[in-house]
């Protein structure tokens, strides 16, 4: 053990090859099983070409990838998908059940549902992306200078990527949209970045701090490479498949995520319309035969959902040889 | 080790201190933002200057630097943390005392973490175990997809659907019949009694575990079928034990290593992450505690009871390491 | 390694120990609660308060209204004031009131209700530092000032609140043991409707004594006691259990117990309701109302109200001053395609700034102004030239208010091509500090819950000049004047007529909307039978229900 200093159990992975252990996230809709990453580098082109190839022999992957596909159609494009504006209501023809008219029938206020689930695409997958986007970003950059850099900087870090663990998402998560106000696809992005980021961060650490002691990063070292150099150029490309696998896994749960606080009052707001709007003001009718007003927006979010676990799952056995 | 364990009791004391200071911050910041709660209190009619500033009094909300917009208040801070170190954990909106409010949420919380944990370790582990041993095909293909699809539907659906289908429906076959007993009525009843304290806890449990089993159930597969391709396991084969003892003796046990670590880390988000399933079902919990503290800005309660969340999750990390380095030899804490 | 093994498994220990012996305290707290004679158990929300004096939110209101009895009670079918332990209130000069007690009326723990238990706890109410929610309920009694001293430069302004001089209200005499007099700072015809309402009701002394245990273990005088074990703690999902007040002074209650289980979710409470374990789900949830109505045809309970739902507009901003462009918004509404696509036709289209429960309330006072009429509205918003820019619509965040608020807005850019943005995110203490300060940038949603039945009280609070709830900046001389004269008038008949020709020039003037009479959702078990409701109280009257 080099990194005596500080001694955690990601940092004890180099020699403990066989069993590797996963964080856990604060939150339980979070929780993704990503073992077996962070294992030993593996940075060869052909990797990737081996993995690619792999995925495309495991019909979950295939399945996966091409419902997202549909569903980020549906986000970029709505009117491919649809001629009819979800704003375009009436409230006189509330609750109607699914007909050749309105085929997904039409929601509380008189909209059209089918268009409104096309049009709730957009929002849940933009929380859903740009929630993920910042998690990498932070937890990247944070974590590896922790690994980086170590002492103090390594110690700070922990600390926050602590405290901010020990708070329990949703109750996290509530106390800072009801101060932020605005419920808006950015406020709820942000939110789940900063509650959520230690994830990745510790993944990134755990990466940097068994990648840098490598011979050729000794080497690259000898040689005068510059800190910025390693850290791109060596340090970097190892840690990008496993956290490629946790991001494809936070994107699902993110959109599921969405929902959640919308149901504790602050996610997003109508006039916006997102899946997890709609299953909100749905699910109370579970009872009382308008099912089909639960079913169409929660059948494409779980949908989604599953979609980006599986694939995350299936991105990862690829990336795993010893799972071949 | 007990060197080990002392600095990392030592490292305890800048988080709790931070998360307090963070907890503080937001609360003074959704004042300063969001108004005073005392102004909330009397809805529409407007309430005399002098009326709103006793109310802000019992709320302990009067402080100029509440309507100083990012000021942060460490007067207010430095009172909290001198009160919290001498235990004194103060009165709630309604001056209540809140260990009094900890007294009534916790143990009913503890209940509901106690029996989702048995689920998750009993229906994650056996349905791991079994999609392991059997390899890629299509059990375990039915394992993967059930147990993702558990963690796919947002909580507070499976929530409703759990309550009006077991609950509603098929548990009126029970509360009509004349001879079902009153534990079996409350075990299928829409919400938590009293009552039954354990019983009427049960589908909330399993709510709440159909997170956390999907994540135990591959774990265990993946571990486990890391650890049957293994070279001891092939060794132990090779040497005539037989197969059925190396797979319940050697692979078993070693692959539940990253099991159990990530179990103790599900017991912290058993005690917090409840909040959607008490709503539905009527707990009357932490979560809950908290969730209402948020909303009505009331940080006698939020303080306390998420900087003991926080605790909480800082000490079964703490046991989840040193429990680690139990499970695997090769760990050595110096 | 070693040491670690042993300490592991003694905190293992203890946290199994502890949880069970929790486990089993949670047992015997609800033991015996087995059925003991005719029970009925009712849904509520959890209180914030069970202290008259204190609570001023539906869920406590509730159970006070069990626990407690007051001067007056309102006849459910008029909505008229009857005596209740009041024998007489009299006055000449609508200033001084003599007001006279039946005997015979005692708190549950044995003490009289006589003229100073009401004294004590009107005096309780309005003192300042005590800051009770209802006190501004005695602001009109002579010495308010003195106990409750308003700020001398606003708010704002750096001044305090001076101390209060006096501990009780000047206007407050005891006579004799069961007469007391009430003197009022201005005279005020509608002084007796008032006392109805259970921030009148009196205050034993060992409630005095002791008001947080008083909260926990209401002592009232009311219909039901709090059976002697049971207690209110918040954040609990308490169950109250109430059992009949052998002594009570009016007609005795017929059930044995009552009981009030807080349920934090309202579809939790209704699947409870069909699943037989609860009697009566107070609030039906919107969405469960067509299946409640269905299943329960006989015992759905629809009826108006006396709160009412308003859309208020910013008069002082120059965009929204001209009262056609007011008159052409509420044209271009149609309420009742909103209330029955959101409420499931629960609710009444408002044809008056006042509830239809109040005396003096009128079908046709709003007349054409409030009806769905998008060809005259189109026209006068062209006679004004317009609209300019994008309506804001505000409303507070996370109280239900979304979908019809965006419904509001569908029907304004449908039928006068007015573009509309939703601005919900303001928490309500927010919401409400920026209505007062008059800093509102478009219409915003307004609620009244009427106080006591008088048509005074939807008139002068909200459009007298610089009242406590007058968020929309309206001033007109001729209103408060009207008002005013209404409130001195010597009789009820008399003043009505004067508030009434103050509605009148309100609503021509028309800075809030009027929108829909609110109304009660309730759904009790077929079991039970005499479930009166009085839209006054708003809550069932207890005490009649029987069984079946």
């Amino acid at each position: 053990m080099s990194d005596s200093h500080n001694v955690t159990p990601e940092a004890t992975e180099v020699e403990n090859n066989s069993t590797s252990v996963e964080d856990s996230t604060t939150s339980p809709s979070l929780k993704a099983d990503t073992a077996g990453q962070g294992d030993k580098p593996r940075r060869n082109a052909s990797l990737w070409m081996d993995a690619f190839h792999d995925l495309r022999r495991r019909p979950t992957a295939i399945i996966s990838t091409l419902y997202i596909l549909l569903m980020v159609s549906m986000a970029a494009f709505p009117w491919l998908w649809t001629r009819t504006d979800p704003r375009d209501c009436d409230i006189g023809e509330a609750r109607l059940h699914p007909s050749s008219e309105h085929i997904f029938g039409t929601s509380v206020t008189g909209c059209d549902y089918y268009a409104q689930a096309i049009y709730g695409a957009r929002p849940s997958i933009l929380v859903a992306l740009f929630g993920t986007l910042g998690v990498v970003l932070i937890g990247g950059v944070f974590g590896v200078l922790a690994g980086y850099f170590g002492g103090w900087i390594d110690a700070l870090l922990i600390r926050l990527s602590e405290i901010v663990a020990g708070l329990p998402f949703l109750l996290g998560g509530v106390a800072f949209l009801t101060l932020v106000g605005t419920h808006s696809v950015w406020a709820i992005a942000s939110v789940l970045a900063v509650l959520i980021w230690p994830q990745v961060a510790r993944i990134m650490r755990a990466s940097v701090i068994s990648a840098k002691n490598m011979d050729y990063v000794q080497a690259a070292r000898s040689l005068g490479a510059s800190n910025t150099r390693i850290i791109l150029r060596h340090i970097l490309p190892n840690a990008v498949a496993p956290t490629i696998v946790v991001a494809t896994i936070l994107l699902g749960s993110f959109v599921g995520a969405e929902a959640t606080l919308t149901f504790l009052g602050v996610g997003l707001q109508p006039p916006t319309v997102s899946w997890g709007v709609m299953i909100n003001q749905a699910q109370n009718f579970v009872l009382t035969g308008y099912a089909y007003l639960l079913i169409f927006p929660a059948g494409l979010l779980v949908g989604t959902v599953l979609s980006f676990i599986l694939l995350g799952d299936a991105v990862r056995d690829a990336l795993d040889p010893k799972l071949r | 080790m007990g060197r080990y364990i002392l600095k990392r009791l030592l490292q305890f004391i800048p988080t709790v201190i931070g998360s307090i200071f963070l907890l503080h911050y937001l609360v003074v910041l959704g004042i300063q933002i969001n108004g005073n709660p005392a102004r909330a209190m009397f809805g529409e009619r407007t309430p005399t200057p002098a009326q709103l500033q006793a109310l802000a009094e019992v709320f302990n909300t009067s402080d100029p630097c509440l309507e100083q917009t990012g000021n942060p208040c460490l007067g207010l801070f430095w009172e909290r943390v001198s009160n919290l170190v001498q235990g004194e954990l103060g009165v709630n909106f309604q001056r209540i005392p809140i260990t009094e409010l900890i007294s009534h949420a916790l143990p009913v919380t503890l209940r509901l973490a106690f029996l989702a944990f048995v689920l998750q370790v009993v229906i994650g582990l056996s349905t791991g175990v079994i999609a392991g041993l059997r390899g890629e095909g299509v059990v375990d293909y039915l394992v993967k997809v059930s147990t993702v699809l558990f963690i796919s539907v947002p909580v507070f659906v499976l929530g409703r659907l759990v309550q009006v289908y077991l609950g509603v429906e098929f548990g009126g076959v029970f509360r009509d019949s004349s001879w079902a007993p009153d534990w079996l009525t409350a075990l299928f009843g829409v919400r938590y009694t009293p009552d039954h304290p354990w019983a009427s806890l049960i589908l909330p449990a399993v709510v709440l575990a159909a997170l956390g089993l999907a994540t135990t159930a591959r774990l265990t597969r993946t571990s486990l079928m890391e650890n049957l391709r293994a070279d001891y396991v092939r060794t132990a084969i090779a040497k005539g034990l037989p197969r059925r003892r190396v797979i319940g003796v050697h692979a078993l046990r070693n692959s539940l290593i990253p099991v159990i670590t990530d179990l103790g880390y599900q017991i912290g988000v058993l005690m917090s992450g409840a909040v959607v399933t008490e709503t539905i079902f009527n707990i009357p919990g932490i979560g809950g505690l908290v969730i209402n503290g948020v909303r009505q800005q009331d940080a006698s309660v939020i303080i306390p009871v998420v900087t003991f969340l926080v605790l909480v999750y800082l000490v079964i990390n703490l046991l989840v390491d040193l429990l680690y380095a139990v499970l695997d030899p090769r760990i050595r804490y110096e | 390694m070693r040491g670690s093994h042993k300490t592991l498994r003694l905190t293992a220990g203890i946290a199994a120990v502890t949880l069970f012996a929790t486990a089993c305290g949670g047992d015997d707290g609800s033991s015996g609660s087995e059925e003991q004679g005719d029970t009925m158990v009712v849904q509520i929300g959890d209180p914030q308060h069970l202290l008259p004096s204190n609570t001023n939110e539906s869920e406590g209101a509730a159970v006070l209204q069990a626990v407690y009895s007051t001067l007056i009670t309102y006849d459910p079918e008029t909505n008229e004031p009857v005596n209740l332990i009041a024998e007489s209130i009299e006055s000449e000069d609508q200033t001084t009131w003599t007001i006279t007690l039946k005997e015979g009326w005692t708190f549950h723990n044995g003490e009289p209700v006589n003229a100073e238990s009401f004294v004590r706890s009107w005096n309780y109410a309005a003192y300042g530092p005590n800051a009770q929610l209802n006190a501004h309920f005695f602001d009109r009694i002579q010495g308010y000032e003195e106990v409750a001293p308003p700020d001398p430069d606003g708010e704002e302004g750096p001044q305090q609140a001076p101390e209060p001089t006096a501990e009780t209200l000047s206007g407050l005499r005891v006579i004799d043991e069961l007469t007391f007099e009430v003197t009022l700072s201005a005279p005020f015809a509608s002084f007796p409707i008032m006392l109805g309402y259970t921030a009148f009701a009196p205050m034993a002394e060992e409630c005095l004594a002791d008001v947080e245990a008083c909260e926990r273990h209401p002592i009232g005088n009311g219909p039901f006691m709090f059976a002697e074990d049971s207690e209110w703690i918040p954040e609990t999902q308490a169950r109250l259990e109430l059992v009949r007040f052998e002594d009570y002074g009016g007609e005795p209650a017929k059930l044995d117990r009552l009981i009030f289980q807080v349920y934090d979710d309202i579809v939790t409470a209704y699947e409870d309701f069909e699943a037989g374990l609860v009697d009566v789900v107070r609030n039906v949830d919107p969405s469960l109302i067509e299946q409640a109505r269905q299943d329960y045809p006989d015992t759905f309970i629809n009826v108006p109200i006396a709160t009412m739902g308003y859309l208020a507009f910013p008069t002082y901003d120059p965009r929204y001053a001209d009262p056609r462009l007011r008159h052409a918004i509420s044209m271009a509404i149609n309420r009742q395609e909103i209330i029955d696509a959101i409420w499931n036709g629960t609710y009444e289209p408002a044809t008056s700034v006042a509830s239809s429960l109040v005396a003096g309330h009128r079908e046709d006072a709003c007349g054409e102004l409030c009806e769905y009429n998008p060809d005259e509205a189109r026209r006068l918003l062209d006679e004004i030239g317009g609209f300019e820019g994008t309506m804001e619509l505000w409303y507070n965040a996370g109280a239900g208010h979304d979908q019809w608020m965006e419904a509001l807005g569908n029907q304004i850019r449908e039928e006068l091509g007015i573009e509309f943005e939703l601005h919900g995110e303001l928490q309500f203490a927010q919401f409400l500090d920026r209505r007062e300060a008059l800093e509102m940038t478009g219409p915003f949603r307004s609620g009244w819950i009427m106080d006591y039945p008088s048509l005074e009280n939807f008139l002068r609070p909200l459009f007298g000049t610089g009242a406590s709830t007058n968020d929309t900046g309206y001033s007109n001389p001729e209103v408060d004047a009207l008002i005013d004269m209404g409130d001195q008038a010597a009789t009820l008949e008399e003043s009505i007529q004067y508030y009434q020709q103050a509605e009148d020039i309100i609503l021509q003037d028309m800075p809030m909307i009027p929108l829909w009479n609110y109304a009660e959702a309730l759904v009790y078990s077929p079991e039970f039978e005499n479930v009166i409701y009085n839209p006054v109280e708003q809550n069932l009257d207890w005490a009649q229900i029987t069984v079946a």
